[in-house]
């Protein structure tokens, strides 16, 4: 089973309705950040983002018996691009997947870009910064705290959907007996997507620090002849 | 080559070697929520039916094809939407020039 986000039905009409609002209220705020802030060599890095997170997402990995995780991606395009356009990365392949693949239900749109898209790349972004200076901005550091960050997006994208199905889920189960094992699963999942993203974060840092958002004003490891790591900003 | 072009290269290798391969389990959301009969009121997507359902190809069989194919496809569709995207928005913040016959306009 490739993917799998979640279908219509999961979730009552009314709560998938105000995520969409949420999800729509958060798109256009990254759309406005990111026109004001993203320079034009940064646009095929943005759609690479995307291109990378829907094909790194086909790759489902077995975390349990009878259980396979897939790759959420929010903070490998955060890392990559900032939060704002990876927030938008993140909205692109959902939005494409659910179209063109029916992964993902159509009225559960907002649900999903709100678990994976914004929390995916603002809470793991934060989380990220957090780890990243804990750890020392250093060159390896950034791929450490990537991959540390990159764990806790799945789990926290699982305990949204558990407030989520408390608020507009079957009433005949209640949240609380259903969220043990879904956060419990995303934390082997989030396994999976740290490994998957630190690998990611490490090899464009071997290349190219300077287009990994992340690394801005941290100097490289090691000091190559015409690639300039960009201030921070 | 580009870092991007490598990017992408990359990205359909994976689609096309190892997507085929992917765990064919439920993932996780999918094997809670069986185990639970949370699904129970899931409803069939509207779009389903259509030529990429499910990740496969509509008249291809061969499902290690159809994988590659379908993968490709959402990779163009990702890149091509995501950096047309961010190219609007940004083209939309350019300030249009201002006009040259005004005296003491500043350049640029």
């Amino acid at each position: 089973m490739i993917g799998m986000h979640i279908p219509d039905g999961f979730i009552d009409g009314p709560t998938s309705l105000a995520a969409a609002v949420v999800a729509i209220g958060g798109i256009a705020w990254c759309l406005r950040k990111t026109s004001a802030t993203l320079e034009d060599r940064d646009i095929p890095v943005v759609g690479l983002a995307a291109a990378f997170v829907f094909a790194a997402q086909m790759l489902n990995f077995p975390v349990a018996n009878g259980t396979s995780g897939h790759f959420f991606g929010g903070v490998l395009a955060a890392v990559l691009v900032g939060p704002y356009a990876g927030a938008l990365a993140v909205t692109v392949v959902l939005v494409v997947q659910a179209v063109l693949f029916a992964d993902g239900g159509l009225s559960a749109l907002g649900l999903n870009v709100v678990n994976m898209a914004l929390v995916g790349a603002f809470a793991g972004y934060g989380i990220f910064l957090l780890v990243r200076k804990l750890l020392g901005a250093t060159a390896p550091s950034v791929t450490l705290a990537a991959g540390l960050a990159a764990f806790a997006a799945p789990v926290l994208a699982a305990v949204v959907f558990v407030g989520e199905y408390a608020i507009g889920g079957n009433d005949a189960v209640s949240a609380t007996s259903v969220a043990g094992a879904m956060i419990g699963v995303h934390a082997l999942i989030g396994i999976g997507e740290g490994i998957i993203t630190a690998l990611a974060v490490g090899s464009v840092m071997a290349m190219r620090p300077d287009l990994v958002y992340g690394a801005r004003g941290i100097a490289p490891a090691v000091a190559r002849p015409g690639v300039v790591v960009q201030g921070a900003s | 080559m580009s870092f991007v072009a490598i990017g992408l290269i990359v990205a359909v290798a994976l689609v096309v070697f190892v997507a085929p391969n992917a765990d064919a389990d439920p993932d996780g959301l999918e094997r809670v929520s069986a185990d639970h009969g949370i699904d129970a009121a899931a409803a069939e997507h509207a779009l389903a039916g259509g030529p990429f359902d499910g990740y496969g190809v509509r008249g291809v069989d061969n499902s290690t094809a159809a994988t590659g194919i379908a993968g490709v496809a959402g990779i163009v569709a990702t890149f091509a939407v995501g950096a047309g995207v961010v190219c609007i928005v940004r083209r939309r913040r350019i300030p249009p020039s201002p006009p040259a016959d005004l005296p003491g306009t500043p350049a640029g």
